[in-house]
């Protein structure tokens, strides 16, 4: 428990690092604006915060069984392609420093490495958190998605309603050789629960597939 | 309708289709190809050069042209076909190009496609060597003057009319020469005659006379009247009777009738052989003298014709002599033009390299002015900023307020040195202006808390999704 308390506020510590580094470094020069030197550092501090939150009081939910009801896998998000985009996020951040530093190119190119490097190193951080607090559960009777950060958000279908089970991969499942399993009950989102980013997607779609109700 | 019988009406049909395209294929064969001998291959004259586009090529067999086409691109084909009823099987096919012969020849054979290089002939002769000098056909290195002014081609054009001239003055005086050796010859022919018909009309007159002498009845008749008169003589001394004197005289008188009639025959018979004689002498004279005439008159029709056919040629090969050193001419002039226009243009090319080039030279030397100028500027304005931050730093240290004047100067009442922007958001000021409207507002600062504010709130709000 410790450990991964540790861990976590270490983790959230490294991604907030850059913010705080170059907020303190913007204030020891008088002609960074000051609202950018809060800003800077205010998301450093919002991503720390959000750490400490994460690590003290951030626990994946666990679903209430029914009497009779059986679980059969329960799996959370693999954290690496959230680092996989953290770590694509730096090459463009070294660009923009480039561009903006030694070159005179008019700023709309250092800008767009800069939001591209940013958008990738952002959308890392809030995966990483958001998967801290995700947890997909199969039992014989139902199919469970649960979020839990703020709020408690779940959502399932019942397996003797799944029509369709399949398995996708997206760029950065396939970076860190992870993959989805995508079970639909029907038509529309409410219907679709894709378990993300998991680790050993194999197993786990067979489960569900051999829950399929047969035709015959 | 059954089955069985739509397939046996289908296999008849068929089977009917099949045998009518075997028959037709049959015939198509039997009536078989054009007999002909196509040759094709390069065409170059006796230099190694390729003959122009659209010189005239003949095939010949025994003389006679079978097959004609012009050269294109130093390549030729030609198609021989045999005619209905001639043989060309085995014979030598010889070509020409043009007025010039071709060193290669083959044999014709039916249904070949022969491929065959042609090399030109020259002809050594004062037209052909003229021909070649201004075609460029013989020698290429003598008509290589493309530059030549056209005075000097006037003077080959001259040369050449001279030579053309000359060569025809010397056929027509040959020609002139052997039909004068030929009326000589009909001359002589015909006084020769004429002095046999006299000959034979001097010896035919001897005989006359000769005959007329020894008429051999007029001597009987003589002889008899002179034996006659003797008898009466003697008929007369002797005293015979009146009765024999009677016939002795009668005797005399009928004698005397048959040789004055004798002689009288004999004269008329000389006269008419003098008159034949002399006809055919006549005839003999003048049939020679009209076969003379006639003679003359004929070889003049063929000298003259001769000679018109050798003006008219010489007219032809002058004519076409000059049109192709016009040709040639009018080559050279537009390769003239050609290579003035081009010298024209590449004269203005490099005149508007140099005005860029000058242009250049004149933008970067305004670029280097300026850029000095403007670091001349940032040095002031670092001087001007450090001497404004050493006297904040002095006021500090005395204890004494930011110091600064109101509305933000130094207490120099200087302006605090906006830094000239040199980058735009978009694209870069012109050295020397500011930056304007949204390529000014966009500065760093703008840009970076834009970046922030927009990528945390993209991402941040997929924390607050349920899914």
């Amino acid at each position: 428990m410790l450990h991964r308390v540790g861990s976590r506020l270490i983790i959230s510590t490294i991604l907030s690092s850059p913010f705080f580094i170059s907020g303190g470094l913007a204030f020891l020069d008088p002609s960074v604006p000051i609202l950018l030197r809060l800003m800077v550092l205010a998301v450093g501090g919002v991503i720390v915060a959000l750490g400490t939150y994460m690590s003290l009081s951030g626990v994946a939910p666990t679903p209430n069984l029914a009497a009779g009801e059986r679980e059969i896998i329960v799996r959370h998000p693999s954290m690496k392609p959230a680092y996989a985009r953290v770590m694509l996020s730096i090459p463009f951040i070294i660009a923009t420093g480039y561009l903006f530093t030694f070159t005179e190119y008019p700023y709309v190119y250092p800008f767009v490495t800069f939001m591209i490097g940013l958008y990738f190193l952002f959308k890392g951080i809030m995966k990483y958190m958001r998967n801290l607090h995700i947890t997909y559960t199969i039992t014989d009777r139902r199919v469970m998605h649960m979020y839990k950060f703020l709020w408690l958000h779940t959502k399932e279908i019942p397996v003797a309603r799944l029509i369709s089970i399949s398995e996708s991969r997206s760029f950065f499942e396939i970076l860190t050789g992870r993959g989805t399993v995508v079970a639909s009950a029907g038509i529309g989102s409410a219907q679709v629960v894709k378990i993300e980013e998991i680790d050993n997607v194999t197993p786990v779609a067979e489960a569900l597939r051999e829950m399929l109700p047969s035709n015959a | 309708m059954s089955r069985f019988s739509i397939l046996m009406a289908l296999f008849i049909l068929s089977l009917t289709i099949s045998l009518s395209l075997t028959k037709y294929v049959d015939t198509s064969l039997a009536q078989g190809t054009p007999v002909s001998h196509a040759f094709k291959g390069s065409i170059v004259n006796a230099q190694g050069r390729p003959v122009r586009d659209g010189a005239n090529m003949k095939a010949l067999i025994d003389g006679n042209a079978v097959a004609q086409s012009t050269a294109q691109g130093g390549q030729y084909k030609l198609i021989v076909t045999q005619p209905q009823g001639v043989s060309f099987s085995g014979k030598t096919v010889t070509f020409t190009v043009g007025q010039y012969k071709i060193n290669e020849t083959a044999k014709w054979q039916p249904g070949s496609n022969s491929v065959l290089n042609l090399t030109g002939q020259t002809q050594q002769n004062t037209v052909n060597r003229a021909r070649g000098a201004i075609a460029g056909f013989i020698d290429p290195n003598r008509a290589g003057s493309q530059n030549q002014p056209a005075q000097a081609h006037q003077q080959d054009l001259r040369a050449l009319e001279q030579r053309i001239n000359e060569e025809k003055n010397q056929r027509i005086a040959q020609v002139r020469s052997g039909f004068q050796q030929v009326i000589d010859q009909t001359q002589m022919d015909a006084d020769r005659e004429k002095e046999e018909a006299k000959l034979n009309y001097d010896m035919e007159l001897r005989n006359i006379e000769n005959d007329s002498g020894q008429n051999g009845e007029a001597s009987m008749h003589q002889q008899e009247l002179d034996q006659t008169q003797r008898q009466y003589d003697d008929a007369k001394q002797r005293g015979a009777g009146r009765q024999h004197l009677d016939e002795l005289e009668r005797r005399l008188i009928r004698v005397r009738g048959n040789l004055e009639r004798a002689r009288s025959q004999s004269t008329g018979d000389k006269s008419r052989r003098i008159s034949n004689a002399k006809m055919e002498y006549d005839r003999r004279v003048s049939q020679a003298d009209r076969q003379l005439r006639e003679q003359l008159s004929r070889m003049k029709q063929e000298m003259s014709r001769e000679i018109g056919n050798i003006e008219r040629e010489f007219g032809q090969q002058l004519q076409s002599q000059k049109e192709e050193a016009q040709r040639q001419q009018s080559d050279q002039q537009r390769m003239a033009r050609e290579e003035q226009s081009q010298q024209k243009r590449m004269d203005m090319e490099r005149q508007r390299d140099e005005q860029r080039f000058q242009q250049e030279e004149d933008r970067m030397k305004r670029e280097m002015e300026m850029q000095e100028e403007r670091m001349n500027r940032e040095m002031q304005m670092d001087e001007q900023r450090m001497r404004m931050e050493e006297d904040r730093m002095r006021r500090m240290g005395q204890g004494s307020g930011p110091g600064m004047g109101p509305g933000g100067q130094g207490p120099d009442g200087m302006a605090p040195g906006v830094p000239m922007k040199t980058r735009g958001f978009l694209m870069n000021p012109k050295p020397g202006s500011q930056a304007q409207g949204f390529n000014a507002a966009m500065d760093p600062t703008m840009l970076a808390m834009i970046g922030i504010a927009i990528t945390v709130l993209a991402t941040g709000l997929t924390l607050f999704k349920g899914n």
